[in-house]
């Protein structure tokens, strides 16, 4: 990094960097100051909610503006003619980028937390505890400026930059969302984790759930650390940013201003997603899937003209286009007839277990929460669920089952998992149904201390 | 100074530059010219490291100028349509440029008062020519020893020009620096240059002295007393003639001297030898290689 241009960076920005300065004081110390006296009322996680959407914003637009030297054939003439290495001038303008969207969002947290000390004479606020949620924001404001910027740096121009950004975090969430939505329909849900959503809005949740915790200490530190989201968050930023800075090296002047033609960009993107849609067809019928496969040629042919910047239906095209079919169907009619690829065969852990409920065929039902501590009753859930999923499942992929038998005229167990650790459970809990044998019913009510 | 030694460079599909070679002398003025879409600009972001060379080298003072931050420092391009951010001032560009550069302040403020520019105004209510006279400014604050500029003349009203000129010959005399300027104003580049370079089908095939040069080509106009055919001068090295009457108008390749004594042998009655400008030059030599000229 230049220190001195980064001091200059600095002291051109610093209008900028007052006004960001201003919007987070606005919206955490001043509210604080401002609104409820009365600490019982104190929804912290409100004041908190603005607070990190804005920094999750920041580090969207930032790098936008930061990188557009990039992007212009005139900028790149004045930056690349610098006696700075390319490589110096981009780490030094990340660094800045990341300073930028987090110092003043740190000092509006101290400030905050400050005020929140001085109105209500009671805080867990500790100095081991900002220092904590210094390095660890400023580690994930870091991993989604560098995932951001990566993209940004890929692209030939402002226009497929923004484009792009916005397309890849789209994607992302179609692909986790297509195959949470895919599995879903076949009753898989549970194997599905929502913690790869978490990086689209890194952590909106997670820096949130960090800093209204009110247990810090060793262990929660631990958590933190450990959590796929932060490992994840932080091997994508790091990744991200040495590819960066290897492409930046390589990166050719005259590609400024051109049309994107790198296969990570608009092929990558459009490919998946037309898949993405394409998979989703499987359950429809030929009339359907027909004009479903029409429809999704034009959204095709729309990412096309975008990415060519030109209305040209070629050859190549459709044969893509096809092949995504093919791809899709062989996909399909490979998991129908391996139940999944086995899957099917996987059980949740059971520390997910949280909550049952059951209901016998006189319409009586049972729900039972906190089941984590009865050991016997683990058991025998594994029991019935090793023995009814086959069932299950093989009627399901058979087409044989009768629905209206199955949920109106016999027993049936509903198991109640969690998505994860969260502490918000209910609002993340997954459920998988079972068709249950009379006397598993009367077993499990006795274990429950039912009827 | 400035060596270049078989350079390449592709723009997508197009080759701009093939095999370059050009030498320039320390404290030295080049003209650079060639018709448009020549690949001049394209050199000269390649000698300011701009644009990686595909093949051959840029050398400044036997080192590669290509990611090479100490002889950056020494050099300076201003481009045909600079670029400064939105809403910047001459003082911003100026904090921006000293950041990176040796900025001499004091020339800075003579400059400024020549030109006289209001540095702080926003640069985008600047004229085209105001602009270029910022960065024109900008570089002789800097003061590197190798400055280029990219249509030097462009928008520039003739008081400027004559400013830049001068200030150019000044920063020669007290920093021996080397200057190339690309410039379709041959007029303007004659007065000022020593060497100028054609850039032509990708390659440099003429180079050298301008004096040189404009000494080795005749405009020679000739009145006989009776009627002439042009190819009756075969021994001579005619790029291009013309002939009204008993009057011929010929442009002639060569020594002067010899090239009189065989016109003689004709029995011209009327013998002018006419002097020969840059613009002129330029156009011969593009005769020379194919090209022609609206008749």
């Amino acid at each position: 990094m230049n220190k001195t241009y980064f001091k200059y960076l600095f002291n051109k920005d610093k209008h900028v960097n007052i006004v960001i300065s201003v919007i987070l004081f606005i919206l955490m110390p001043l509210m604080m100051i401002i609104i409820d006296n009365n600490p019982k009322n104190l929804n912290i996680s409100a004041y908190y909610t603005f607070f990190v959407i804005v920094l999750l914003i920041l580090t969207y637009i930032l790098p936008v503006f930061s990188f557009s030297y990039l992007h212009s054939k005139r900028a790149v003439d004045t930056y690349m003619q610098l006696p700075l290495k390319k490589q110096e001038v981009f780490r030094t303008k990340f660094l800045y980028t990341v300073f930028q969207a987090f110092i003043p969002w740190f000092l509006n947290f101290l400030l905050a937390n400050l005020v929140f000390i001085a109105k209500y004479q009671n805080s867990n606020v500790s100095l081991k505890y900002i220092v904590f949620i210094f390095i660890i924001a400023g580690i994930l404001t870091f991993s989604l400026i560098s995932f951001n910027t990566y993209i940004y740096q890929k692209c030939n121009n402002l226009i497929d930059g923004i484009i792009l950004i916005i397309m890849y975090h789209i994607l992302l969430a179609s692909f986790v969302g297509g195959i949470y939505s895919f599995l879903s329909s076949n009753a898989f849900v549970y194997l599905v984790s929502g913690d790869l959503l978490t990086f689209l809005i890194l952590d909106y949740d997670f820096v949130k759930s960090l800093i209204i915790t009110d247990t810090f200490n060793c262990d929660f530190v631990i958590s933190v650390i450990s959590s796929k989201e932060f490992i994840f968050c932080l091997f994508i930023g790091v990744m991200t940013f040495a590819l960066s800075l290897h492409d930046i090296q390589n990166r050719k002047s005259e590609r400024a201003e051109s049309n994107t033609n790198t296969y990570l960009g608009y092929p990558l993107i459009i490919t998946s997603f037309v898949l993405i849609i394409l998979l989703q067809f499987n359950i429809t019928g030929f009339e359907e899937y027909s004009i479903l496969v029409i429809l999704t040629f034009v959204l095709y042919m729309i990412g096309i003209f975008i990415y060519k910047r030109r209305i040209k239906i070629k050859i190549k095209y459709i044969v893509v286009y096809v092949l995504l079919i093919i791809i899709a169907n062989l996909f399909n009619l490979a998991f129908f007839k391996t139940n999944g690829f086995n899957l099917d065969k996987e059980l949740p852990t059971n520390y997910k277990y949280s909550d049952i409920y059951i209901e016998n065929g006189t319409s009586n039902y049972y729900e039972y929460s906190s089941i984590q501590d009865n050991s016997e009753l683990f058991l025998l859930i594994n029991e019935i669920y090793e023995e009814n999923r086959l069932e299950y499942y093989d009627s399901y992929f058979n087409g044989n089952i009768d629905d209206f038998r199955y949920y109106y005229e016999g027993n049936w167990i509903q198991i109640i998992y969690r998505n994860g650790p969260s502490n918000n459970y209910k609002m993340d809990r997954k459920y998988v149904d079972f068709r249950l044998e009379y006397n598993q019913t009367t077993q499990l009510l006795e274990l429950l201390g039912g009827e | 100074m400035l060596k270049l030694n078989n350079i390449s460079k592709k723009l997508g599909d197009t080759q701009v530059l093939k095999n370059c070679n050009l030498e320039v002398d320390e404290g030295t003025i080049l003209g650079l010219v060639g018709i448009n879409g020549a690949g001049k600009s394209t050199m000269l972001r390649c000698i300011a490291g701009i644009y990686q060379c595909d093949d051959g080298e840029v050398l400044i003072d036997e080192e590669d100028i290509y990611e090479n931050n100490k002889l950056k420092k020494e050099i300076f391009l201003i481009d045909d349509n600079p670029y400064y951010e939105r809403n910047s001032t001459i003082n911003d560009l100026k904090e921006f440029y000293k950041t990176f550069y040796d900025f001499d302040e004091d020339t800075f403020v003579k400059y400024l008062r020549m030109f006289k520019l209001n540095a702080t105004k926003n640069i985008n209510n600047f004229s085209k020519g105001m602009r270029r006279q910022v960065f024109i400014l900008m570089a002789l604050a800097i003061k590197p020893k190798l400055l280029m500029l990219d249509e030097a003349f462009d928008g520039l009203d003739p008081l400027v020009r004559l400013t830049l000129k001068r200030a150019l010959i000044e920063q020669i005399e007290e920093n021996n620096i080397t200057v190339i300027i690309s410039s379709h104003n041959l007029r303007e580049l004659e007065d000022i240059c020593d060497n100028f370079a054609l850039l032509e089908n990708s390659q440099i095939d003429t180079n050298g002295n301008i004096g040189e040069k404009k000494d080795n080509i005749h405009k020679i106009q000739l009145a006989f007393s009776k009627n002439i055919d042009i190819k009756a001068f075969e021994e001579l090295n005619i790029i291009t003639s013309s002939s009204e009457g008993r009057v011929v108008n010929i442009v002639v390749e060569g020594d002067i001297e010899s090239t009189t004594n065989y016109l003689n042998k004709f029995e011209p009655v009327i013998m002018d030898v006419l002097d020969v400008s840059f613009e002129e030059l330029f156009i011969y030599e593009l005769i020379k290689k194919g090209y022609s000229t609206y008749e």
